[in-house]
């Protein structure tokens, strides 16, 4: 775990820190957009920093809130969708396939 | 109820006179034309749009055919157990053939070729779709400032100046306006559902966690969505709740059906009452500090035992807990959208992936939702999740252990659903990001414990209603609801507007 992990309270978020996360998120920002989420983000993880204060020794974490037993629904084959039906929300389509943007550069 | 009169006097069925059951029963009956009346019901959910922006999409054609159907189906007899009741959806609930966005831009243009199971199940039973109704886009806001862009920001009836809240404030602001028999989907992530309930003086119920099935509900965080229901009055969300709920193979957090709990279903004497302290903060509004002390008198005269408790580890860490983890899901739920396949989408053409989708969601993406993007994004990044997803989700841990250890005293807790009256959009604008956020005070900790919760109005301070929050441990509907009623009966004169 990085120092930066131990104590959140420390993290200072810089605009290039904000345009690597944005460009891991797969988002262009401005330069206006970079300010704001710069300063918004840092008024934020303060905020939140109260968790460092939270003692969670030997607790476990909660995924979500409701206890399940495992449910295993029967290995049965069903209609889906078809061929056309999948097609048929885009205009981006030739020969029965999608059309995608180039994966290799 | 008033008496309601035969088919050919009337011309308008109100929903200020008339419950739902009264409503059904008359359908049943064949007293009143479906067709007619959701002829004219769509006609004031068309005019009711143009004042107050309550719909994305209202559809009329598919409302007017399935209200043909039924009628016939009424008299030959076949007709389901909720039979031309009028249904608003949230617009982050799929229905099949009509635009299901989630109220932002990018899915614009999606058109569901499903039904969520909550739809399919009021279908089935004969209940009609009016339309999609307005939200924050994903559900990204507690007073609906947050919509799509392109979208116009929902009005509250009661006072145009202020906001309905959010996120699902269409649902809140429609239920509050439609004076024809009505019945809204909603959605609660951490207060969707109660925040604009409170603020437009409507019931906002919100299940135990997994007690509806998410099947077709546009994710904002999955280990935290929840649909639930907006109506008039507490009795009119029992017969749409008892359709909706249930076991559902299509999602994997449904909870099983209930025999095993069965015992907890039996009526009980409701006896004791915690009042959460934090109800009284410095934060909260003198005049709703005071409304509550009000009830917790009639509480008292009706026989409960009421006591003031506290939620400390909810209370301060609450907020942080719920932000890091909602936004962390919405993070990657938002990943899926990227301009392929269905939604909004450009010429591919010399792209490359990387370069299509960034320009895709950069476009169409409002500011909110990059702003959780990003901040759901950074707290999952290596070196940093342990520090704060984990973290959140071990507090989350503490959070519902602190509900479940009161839960072992009192039946039911009760505090403010939101710490002001709505607010007005120029007070709004003033807020920061964090202050927002922090508006969510009291209604992230029942979201965060899966806890059955709902908001019902209790009178009004400066002329716009207050809302009670009450919270009963998980799978405990039927004790909510019983005291719903027994808060409702208790209220009903400070509930007339001045």
């Amino acid at each position: 775990m990085s120092p930066a992990a131990t104590k959140p309270a420390a993290v200072k978020i810089t605009p290039a820190l904000t345009m690597e996360i944005a460009k891991a998120s797969k988002l262009q920002l401005t330069d206006l957009e970079v300010k704001k989420f710069t300063r918004d983000l840092q008024e934020i993880l303060n905020a939140f920093s109260v968790l460092d204060t939270l003692d969670v020794q030997g607790v476990k974490p909660s995924f979500q809130p409701v206890q399940h037993l495992d449910v295993l629904r029967e290995d049965k084959v069903r209609a889906s969708l078809s061929q056309e039906q999948a097609l048929s929300l885009t205009k981006q389509k030739e020969n029965g396939f999608f059309i995608g943007p180039r994966t290799i550069d | 109820m008033t008496e309601i009169p035969d088919q050919d006097q009337i011309p308008e069925i109100s929903a200020r006179d008339y419950s739902v059951q009264d409503y059904l029963k008359k359908v049943k009956a064949g007293k009143i034309d479906v067709v007619m009346y959701v002829q004219k019901a769509l006609e004031k959910a068309r005019e009711y749009d143009q004042k107050y922006h309550f719909f994305t999409t209202i559809c009329a054609e598919r409302a007017l055919q399935q209200a043909k159907e039924i009628q016939l189906k009424v008299k030959h007899q076949t007709a389901g157990r909720l039979a031309g009741l009028l249904i608003s959806v949230k617009d982050n609930i799929c229905v099949k053939g009509v635009e299901s966005t989630a109220g932002s831009r990018i899915l614009k243009g999606y058109t569901p070729l499903f039904n969520a199971t909550a739809i399919e199940r009021l279908e089935k039973e004969d209940a009609i779709i009016i339309g999609k109704t307005t939200q924050d886009a994903f559900g990204f806001g507690s007073f609906n400032i947050n919509v799509g862009l392109g979208n116009a920001v929902p009005l509250n009836p009661l006072d145009i100046r202020r906001t309905t809240g959010g996120s699902s404030g269409g649902a809140a602001g429609m239920t509050a306006a439609a004076d024809f028999v009505h019945v809204a989907l909603a959605e609660s992530t951490g207060g969707s559902v109660e925040a604009p309930a409170s603020f437009c003086g409507v019931v906002g119920f919100c299940p135990t966690y997994g007690k509806i099935s998410r099947y077709g509900l546009i994710s904002y965080a999955d280990s935290l969505d929840k649909i639930g229901i907006m109506s008039k009055n507490v009795e009119d969300v029992v017969p749409v709740l008892e359709i909706i709920s249930g076991f559902d193979e299509m999602d994997g957090t449904a909870l099983a059906d209930e025999s095993e709990h069965n015992a907890k279903k039996t009526k009980r004497t409701i006896r004791k009452i915690g009042v959460l302290n934090s109800s009284f903060d410095k934060n909260v509004s003198p005049a709703i500090q005071s409304a509550l002390r009000e009830i917790q008198e009639k509480l008292q005269e009706k026989g409960c035992s009421v006591e003031e408790v506290s939620l400390p580890i909810t209370s301060k860490y609450g907020i942080a807990a719920y932000y890091i983890l909602s936004t962390a899901e919405a993070s990657t739920n938002l990943a899926r959208f990227c301009g392929l396949r269905y939604g909004q989408e450009a010429s591919v053409k010399g792209k490359s992936f990387s370069e299509y989708f960034t320009e895709i969601r950069s476009q169409n993406f409002n500011e909110e939702s990059k702003r959780r993007i990003i901040l759901g994004t950074f707290t999952r990044m290596a070196g940093y999740r342990d520090a704060y997803y984990l973290k959140a989700a071990k507090a989350r841990s503490k959070i519902i252990a602190e509900y479940k250890k009161l839960f072992e005293t009192y039946d039911l807790l009760i505090s403010p659903t939101m710490p002001l009256v709505a607010p007005t959009f120029a007070e709004i604008g003033k807020l920061t990001p964090l202050q927002h956020y922090l508006m969510d005070i009291l209604t992230v900790g029942p979201n965060l414990a899966g806890i059955p919760h709902a908001s019902i109005p209790i009178g009004f301070s400066e002329d716009m209603p207050i809302g009670l929050m009450v919270m009963a441990d998980q799978r405990e509907e039927e004790k909510l609801l019983q005291f719903l009623a027994l808060v409702e009966e208790a209220v009903q004169k400070r509930n007339e507007r001045a």
